[in-house]
């Protein structure tokens, strides 16, 4: 195991943390942090029997495009730490946590002006190279956690046998962005609108 | 050994762990790896009570002896020859030292979770980013709540209604939804009344440092920098390719080597005996 790359993924959150800390941030948004995080997990917990097939990139996806880039990126790394607790935590969690992070964050970014929740098809090719992302830097913990350091040829080699379960994160992806997005969003948005979230 | 782990205060045993998991990281020298893989095996065995639960470790040290020592034709000895392929005694055992690697670092993780549960990560997390913690604290909180309220509506749905599990679930999710929004608005209010947020404030935890945690703190230290002395000055380098040379086993290993024993087993001396809980 490589040592270098585990702490540079277990450190690589701390910036943004230290960053939603200096900003003083209010209490109505821990609040719904917590409830979005807390749903995250147990999205996963429900579907913890199937290995691979969660919801949970897609219910980032859906904090990340409803709250904004940042509450996604915290959604997804703080969902990843606490649901380990009941799936068992280990080097592979900060990898985890970035990935999922990332991905909140990316959504949260390209739907800064309400268009992406609006086309589908958009949705469905987000949630794809979502289930790639993924799955590469998932990967990397593989390789890493396997070996002595990083090789592209094992790094190569570990993405062609990974390629079922790429398969499966994509499609586990679609499915629950198009089965939820709708009704998610529109309750979302009406919480948004009722209580004033996010509106300063 | 968990008692002692669980009883610390989270900084000290974290402290512990994160330095035994990055000299289990780096050592690639024998003595080094044998030795670790003897202790924490010891502590994992100790706590699950049967010798057959270690079999599985076993066999990962031995699969990857194995696997290494067919794909991989470097080294002089040849141990089997079969099938036109050479399996040298030196590839075999550099699969079993990568093996012993990997085992180690998962006999760490199992006594990390053990003995470091929820509270002693909330507590670590919240100091360094209080309002993080809080938010972590909070889902935590929730994760059990709503579990419940779930199990509510789905049983409320089944007597109400005749419909398909399919139909019954997209209920309960919407309804879950929205009363997880709507409940959290109460504790936003009440978090508001009791003046969270406006001014500096203490807050309630189970851990105080004191002058034991300092102690394991300076010894968990102490040791790792010895360690880390003996890696860097001595055992950094490790050939198992074209062919293993010992350099033979001299006082100086022998210390470095109880260094590291002691190192893993530290928590022991701290032992307070029995059961006995112990109030400070």
């Amino acid at each position: 195991m490589s040592i270098p790359i585990v702490l540079l993924a277990a450190v690589s959150c701390i910036p943004y943390y230290y960053k939603y800390e200096k900003k003083k941030p209010q209490t109505r948004e821990h609040v719904v942090l917590a409830v979005m995080t807390a749903l995250t997990v147990i999205s996963r917990m429900i579907f913890a029997p199937v290995p691979g097939f969660k919801p949970v990139a897609a219910m980032v996806m859906i904090c990340g495009m409803a709250f904004g880039r940042e509450s996604g990126f915290l959604c997804g790394s703080l969902s990843a730490f606490v649901s380990n607790f009941f799936f068992g935590q280990g080097p592979w969690t900060p990898f985890q946590m970035i990935a999922w992070g990332s991905i909140g964050w990316f959504s949260g970014m390209l739907n800064r002006t309400g268009q992406m929740e609006k086309r589908r098809i958009r949705t469905a090719v987000f949630g794809i190279l979502a289930g790639i992302w993924y799955s590469l830097v998932m990967n990397l913990w593989v390789v890493i956690g396997a070996g002595e350091g990083l090789e592209w040829i094992r790094y190569g080699a570990v993405f062609i046998t990974s390629l079922p379960v790429t398969a499966e994160y994509c499609v586990s992806n679609v499915l629950f962005l198009w089965i939820l997005v709708p009704g998610f969003m529109k309750r979302l948005n009406r919480v948004k609108y009722k209580y004033g979230f996010f509106e300063f | 050994m968990k008692t002692v782990l669980s009883r610390l205060h989270p900084a000290s045993a974290f402290v512990y762990l994160a330095g035994i998991l990055i000299m289990a990281a780096l050592n690639r020298h024998p003595w080094m790896t044998c030795t670790q893989l003897l202790c924490l095996g010891g502590i994992y065995l100790y706590y699950e009570r049967r010798p057959g639960k270690i079999l599985p470790f076993i066999g990962i040290i031995l699969l990857s002896a194995v696997l290494n020592g067919v794909f991989v034709q470097r080294g002089n000895t040849a141990a089997v020859t079969a099938a036109g392929r050479t399996v040298t005694a030196e590839a075999l055992l550099y699969g079993g030292n990568a093996g012993i690697l990997l085992v180690n670092v998962l006999f760490l993780f199992s006594l990390w979770n053990r003995c470091f549960r929820q509270e002693h990560w909330v507590y670590l997390f919240g100091s360094a980013f209080p309002k993080l913690g809080v938010i972590l604290s909070m889902a935590m909180n929730l994760i059990p709540k709503y579990r419940k309220q779930a199990e509510k509506f789905s049983n409320v749905r089944k007597e109400l209604y005749k419909e398909s599990a399919v139909r019954r679930a997209a209920a309960v999710c919407s309804m879950e939804l929205t009363w997880a929004f709507e409940s959290s608005m109460d504790q936003l209010d009440s978090m508001n009344a009791r003046g969270y947020g406006t001014v500096k404030r203490s807050h309630f935890h189970l851990f105080q440092f004191g002058k034991r945690d300092g102690c394991f703190m300076a010894a968990a230290v102490l040791l790792f920098l010895i360690n880390l002395y003996g890696f860097w000055k001595f055992y950094a380098h490790f050939y198992f390719y074209p062919e293993v040379r010992w350099g033979g086993f001299d006082l100086k290993d022998f210390c470095f080597v109880l260094c590291m024993g002691i190192q893993i087993l530290l928590p022991l001396l701290f032992w307070e005996g029995g059961k006995k809980l112990c109030i400070r």
